[in-house]
């Protein structure tokens, strides 16, 4: 539950910064775990060290990174790549909105550290706790969300200078952003509708590549698909899971969440993402019941 | 990646995802976004994911330089998936999915 008596405390105490350990620590192990071979494949793809570092510290989605060196590696122009990135993120409207009633009462800088930093991961793990009977401060939300972000950066900083020990061919390496993209797409097919929207966007990238529209091929079957798999479930009455919605249910929710309670390594999807997902990373039943 | 072209992209994704990430928080204290919207919105992560997967897999010439070239992708993202449904392990299927691809590409056809 959380502990709104404070908002503009500062400081945890010790009992505050094991809960957050004891909270984030699957998910602290799982960005290292998952953070080497992704920065090893962003400097594989031609990014130095320290562009992996900002881009994973600083705008912090694996999944939007993993989008923007494929399709800037394949010869995508810069705005069809600005746009792709933008849409796959648009999933962060959704957890700032959950995370706002948390965030009433405080000054815009600390509202910016409260939500500058969120990922599907964080969203998640904070999510759980809220919901949970302990207490849980915005201190606390803050701390798990800037744990993520120095780990994050750090480990894909690491991976990205140790591929100058370990050579990793380019194909091989843009075969693996694929990889991570057929990851979080299956954590996302829950029900009757995501696979309409999977298969749709699927369909829609084909179609325009044979209409010899390329460059905006990406951006265009994904589009489609969000309309099919919206169309669709409003005619199912269902959503990504295949149970009938209620108001706000999210069908998929974010990308690449970690699966704290199974294992340390990262899982690719719950009900979304995140970096992950993920990125990532998120999990769909607490995105729902957030957002409900 | 040349910094001149780095810096401007790195700082537009970030002053977009901010945008994202703060406006909702500021705006939406008091209000909630509608039902659809949100479900609507829950839509594109899957939409998207699938489109960057066709992306890097399917193409009208894919099959130019014979039908292995073309078909070995897809028999190694088709492992993947398995690796995927299976281990919920994004690890396990960026190893598998790469030692499959090489392990693909020694096959003489």
């Amino acid at each position: 539950m959380f502990d709104s008596s404070s908002p503009e405390a500062r400081g945890l105490s010790m009992a505050q910064v094991k809960a957050v350990v004891r909270a984030d620590a699957a998910v602290a192990i799982g960005y290292v775990i998952v953070g080497i071979p992704f920065g090893m494949i962003g400097a594989s793809l031609g990014f130095e060290p320290l562009q992996v570092f900002m881009l994973s510290f600083f705008f912090l989605s694996g999944a939007g990174q993993a989008m923007m060196q494929n399709m800037l590696m394949a010869g995508f122009a810069m705005p069809t790549v600005l746009a792709s990135v933008m849409l796959v993120s648009s999933r962060h409207i959704l957890y700032s909105a959950a995370m706002a009633p948390y965030a009433r009462g405080m000054r815009f800088l600390r509202r910016f550290a409260f939500a500058w930093n969120l990922t599907d991961e964080g969203f998640g793990v904070n999510m759980d706790r809220l919901s949970s009977g302990e207490r849980w401060t915005a201190n606390q939300i803050i701390a798990v969300n800037t744990v993520n972000q120095v780990l994050w950066g750090v480990s894909t900083f690491a991976g990205a200078v140790l591929v100058n020990f370990i050579s990793l061919p380019a194909a091989m390496a843009s075969f693996g952003v694929t990889c991570i993209f057929v990851c979080m797409l299956v954590g996302q097919l829950k029900g009757a509708s995501t696979f309409l929207a999977a298969g749709a966007a699927i369909l829609g990238v084909f179609a325009a590549k044979l209409a010899g529209l390329d460059g905006i091929a990406v951006i265009l079957g994904a589009i489609i698909g969000v309309a099919v798999g919206f169309f669709a479930g409003e005619k199912l009455g269902h959503g990504g899971d295949g149970e009938r919605l209620s108001n706000g249910d999210n069908p998929a929710g974010s990308s690449n969440r970690m699966n704290e309670k199974d294992d340390v390594a990262p899982s690719c999807a719950t009900a979304s993402a995140s970096l992950t997902p993920s990125t990532s990373l998120c999990t769909g039943e607490e995105a729902r019941d957030a957002l409900a | 990646m040349p910094w001149p072209e780095f810096l401007p992209l790195f700082a537009f994704m970030c002053i977009g995802m901010y945008l994202m990430r703060l406006i909702p928080i500021s705006v939406l204290s008091d209000r909630e976004l509608s039902p659809r919207t949100k479900t609507l919105l829950g839509y594109i992560p899957p939409a998207c994911f699938a489109a960057l997967v066709a992306n890097d897999l399917l193409s009208p010439s894919m099959f130019l330089n014979g039908i292995w070239p073309g078909l070995m992708p897809l028999i190694a993202t088709a492992v993947v998936v398995l690796v995927a449904a299976k281990t919920k392990s994004m690890v396990w299927c960026i190893v598998v999915g790469i030692a499959m691809y090489a392990l693909l590409g020694f096959v003489p056809l």
